[in-house]
């Protein structure tokens, strides 16, 4: 699996990727502070998976999952959050899941790989 | 699909039934004011999706749905609330959605059509035993799995460059001169055996068999049973262009990026310009038509999809900074514009036309 994460919370992203690159079945995860190269970045190498920080006012995190969405439907969208705010609107664009921060792996690994 | 609805209040339970009346492919099977009667009952009525309060003093439903979901996993989980904090239990339950009350109908439409697309790809999965992805990256899935594996780089540029040609006999010379320019001939020959031999050996260790794909004489692809994006795109483009904008619609879904965008594989590139032409043009319609039904977060969602794929389409730059200025949001039209320069100075060394420059002043 082909991961990305949006989110400019170093911390935080580390920590998800950390979770994240323990398990085999991740084959990579790229990092992004940036939501033009993260977009660039999916025309040309589309993720299987990718995470974007909800409630930083520098990333339009509704218009990127919309544009993932768009660009390939077959991409999981999750949001990353330290708030519950976004997750009414995250149900009306079709989201994968919302991780509620600071998290923990099985959390994160239930959203991820859990069964659906 | 048969629905069951539970709703500690009784007028909120009617007005479900009345909204849901409206959808011919959901059937109302039960309704519940005291869910502990629901949850008695829903094995022998076997729903397939359960529409549920949160908010119930018997029993709460988040609780509610965690008991069905053990009953039975495939059921799925609507949320109907006048509550929004509830939500990320929601997704923790995988629900389908979660409505805010007063239920809007327009929303209703959308929860009622991601069930039913729910049921379709299941079954289009079932219909579609192989699906070719020639936009963005060269992939080959066999019903829905991991793309086909192929043993070496070259071999699959071999089947990509048999699928760019499936619609005309090409020769082993065309072959040779296309992947193996340069080599002594008789090498390349045994290369092409070899290539052919390993395509055949993967697609039948992923039970593609040759009644489903298989390479003729003069080196034609057969394929039955398989969809190939690029051929969909163009079908769908052609009825695009002459109107139907539904077409217009899927043709741009499947753009996922260039023809072969990933792999640049030389003989593409001529096929590749036409079809980001073709592409652009459908994004042009498109967005305009998204801009009419004043649908702007729609046409602004397009627009930046085609600049991400081609920064330098100076139609796509020109939409949107009249999208933003339209919108009274000079600030993003001047992010754009400056964005649109940094790209044109990087790919082509030229500055964008100064009507650019013109349209911001006049606004």
């Amino acid at each position: 699996m082909l991961v990305y994460i949006l989110d400019r919370r170093c911390k935080d992203r580390e920590q998800i990727a950390k979770w994240l690159r323990e398990d085999k079945r991740i084959n990579s995860v790229s990092l992004f502070d940036d939501y033009y190269t993260l977009f660039q970045k999916i025309t040309i190498e589309s993720p299987n998976l990718c995470l974007i920080r909800a409630g930083d006012p520098v990333i339009p995190c509704f218009e990127a999952a919309k544009l993932i969405e768009k660009n390939n439907p077959n991409c999981k969208t999750i949001f990353l959050s330290d708030s519950k705010e976004y997750a009414v609107e995250a149900f009306e664009i079709s989201l994968y899941g919302y991780l509620l921060l600071p998290g923990d792996k099985s959390k994160l690994y239930k959203i991820v790989f859990g069964d659906r | 699909m048969k629905a069951v609805l539970i709703d500690d209040m009784k007028p909120a339970l009617r007005e479900m039934e009345y909204l849901l009346k409206k959808y011919s492919e959901i059937e109302i099977i039960g309704s519940f004011s005291d869910p502990i009667s629901a949850l008695e009952q829903i094995e022998s009525l076997g729903p397939q999706v359960v529409f549920l309060d949160i908010d119930m003093p018997q029993l709460q439903g988040i609780d509610v749905a965690s008991v069905i979901l053990r009953l039975d996993q495939n059921i799925e989980i609507i949320f109907v609330t006048a509550y929004n904090q509830y939500a990320v239990e929601a997704f923790e339950l995988n629900a389908v959605d979660y409505l805010l009350k007063p239920v809007d109908i327009n929303r209703l439409d959308k929860t009622v059509s991601r069930l039913l697309a729910k049921r379709e790809v299941a079954k289009e999965h079932l219909d579609n035993k192989v699906r070719i992805q020639s936009f963005g990256r060269f992939e080959v899935f066999v019903e829905g799995k991991k793309p086909v594996l192929f043993r070496t780089e070259k071999t699959k540029e071999l089947f990509a460059y048999l699928i760019h040609n499936r619609h005309r006999g090409i020769s082993k010379e065309d072959i040779i001169e296309a992947l193996w320019l340069g080599m002594d001939y008789e090498r390349a020959v045994k290369q092409l055996y070899n290539g052919i031999y390993y395509i055949r050996k993967a697609l039948l260790q992923y039970g593609i068999s040759r009644e489903i794909l298989s390479i003729e004489n003069n080196y034609k692809l057969k394929i039955e049973l398989a969809t190939w994006d690029r051929d969909l795109f163009v079908n769908l483009m052609d009825e695009g262009v002459r109107g139907d904008i539904e077409a217009l619609k899927k043709a741009e879904s499947l753009y996922r990026g260039n023809y072969f965008e990933c792999e640049k594989y030389m003989w593409s590139i001529s096929e590749n310009d036409r079809l980001a032409i073709l592409y652009q043009k459908g994004i042009v319609l498109l967005a305009k038509s998204y801009i009419n039904e004043e649908q702007q977060e729609e046409a602004e969602c397009l627009l930046l999809k085609a600049f991400s794929i081609n920064p330098c389409l100076e139609t796509v730059s020109e939409m949107l900074i009249e999208l933003y200025l339209i919108s009274g949001n000079k600030a993003k039209a001047i992010k754009h514009l400056n964005l649109y320069k940094e790209k044109l100075s990087i790919y082509l060394d030229i500055m964008p036309d100064i009507k650019f420059e013109k349209m911001l002043k006049n606004k």
